[in-house]
């Protein structure tokens, strides 16, 4: 082989080892990027559902349902009651959804759950406020005290119990059917 | 000008006779090779440093602080009075029983009792607590604490359900409830597992 062939290849040799060092780094740094942007999505996820939170915990203290009484992260059952199905309020609240479940019924699917009408109340376990039926819905819940007035020997009182907000959006990105 | 034969004379030694073409894109692999093991081993170090286990902090979670609030006025089966419905919440109950341990709901149950039934049947059922669940544990601590004394933090009330083990998670949150000339700090911390529905 004459001197400049040999030097041809060896040029060769030198970019191919160049490109391939050049792409295993590239890897390694798409490896290394991705890994802190999953981190950083989740991150930014967390954040996310904390104000999620945070606006149902407003929700919960807006005039419409807090308790008369001053009691924190309260809703007035009779209150939700009297606004349930009420049309007006589908256009007020930017939610597709938002329905109040009591703890007795944490466990069981939408669908069995006994929803509060004016004959059953209180004793049901779901009052649904408005329900656009979105096909597809993205929810957040929080834990609330839900309370009514009740009354026992004849004096009145007021009863608390344990219940979930829940408001949902509709959701244009998740292609599945709304769950429990 | 003779510096550069000798140098190109040696340089041809080196080539042809001391080092052989076999030899030399032999001993070039084997250091292409340890480049990629140097290189392997730089980032097996990093990845063990992104994804090493952290000691184990629990998270505040709103969620959990949610929960506690709710609690707190949560209507309970307990009174003092006999025939009047004058039930205590929960956060009654929290402050009866770090200020008043002895004293008995009309059930003949002390208020710490219920309590503890209380918290297992509202929190524990909420959060489905146990092996065949993801959450496998919580507990209850209740610390009183004035600010700005040394006698902080004293824990007044502590419950627990299922076995802090292998928590692949901590989360939690806590609530304040007042009690003159402190506060009594109400912490709620959960375990949850790898497995379970």
């Amino acid at each position: 082989m004459k001197k400049n062939k040999r030097s041809q290849v060896r040029m060769q040799e030198m970019a191919f080892m160049l490109v391939g060092v050049i792409l295993f780094f590239v890897f390694v740094g798409l490896f290394g990027v991705t890994i802190l942007f999953n981190m950083l999505k989740s991150s930014a996820q967390q954040t996310a559902d904390n104000n999620a939170l945070t606006a149902i915990k407003n929700l919960a203290s807006s005039p419409e349902f807090y308790c008369a009484t001053s009691k924190t992260n309260c809703i007035d059952g009779d209150k939700a009651m009297a606004l349930s199905n009420d049309l007006n309020y589908t256009k007020f609240y930017s939610f597709s959804r938002l329905e109040i479940i009591k703890s007795i019924a944490f466990d069981k699917n939408r669908a069995d759950m006994i929803k509060c009408t004016m004959a059953n109340y209180p004793n049901c376990e779901e009052i649904v406020i408005f329900d656009k039926h979105a096909r597809y819905e993205k929810s957040v819940t929080s834990y609330v005290a839900l309370c009514r007035i009740e009354s026992e020997n004849g004096y009145s009182y007021q009863k608390c119990e344990l219940a979930k907000l829940e408001a949902a959006t509709e959701d244009k990105d998740i292609k599945s059917p709304k769950s429990k | 000008m003779k510096n550069n034969k000798k140098a190109n004379s040696s340089q041809y030694l080196w080539n042809n006779k001391i080092m052989p073409k076999s030899k030399r894109s032999q001993s070039e692999t084997v250091g292409f090779v340890l480049i990629i093991i140097i290189v392997m081993v730089i980032m097996l170090i990093l990845l063990y440093f992104l994804f090493r286990p952290k000691p184990a902090t629990t998270t505040d979670s709103a969620d959990m602080t949610f929960l506690l609030d709710s609690f707190n006025e949560y209507t309970t089966n307990c009174t003092f009075i006999p025939d009047l419905p004058q039930y205590e919440n929960g956060k009654d109950l929290i402050q009866e029983c770090y200020s008043n341990e002895g004293e008995l709901c009309t059930d003949g149950r002390s208020v710490c009792q219920v309590l503890n039934d209380t918290i297992k049947e509202v929190i524990g059922r909420t959060l489905d607590v146990g092996e065949d669940y993801k959450n496998k544990a919580y507990r209850i601590n209740i610390k009183y604490f004035v600010k700005g004394s040394k006698d902080q933090n004293i824990t007044k009330f502590s419950m627990q359900e299922g076995t802090f083990a292998n928590c692949t998670e901590r989360y939690g949150g806590y609530s304040i409830v007042s009690e003159s000339p402190g506060a009594l700090e109400v912490r709620l911390e959960v375990c949850k597992g790898k497995n379970g529905k």
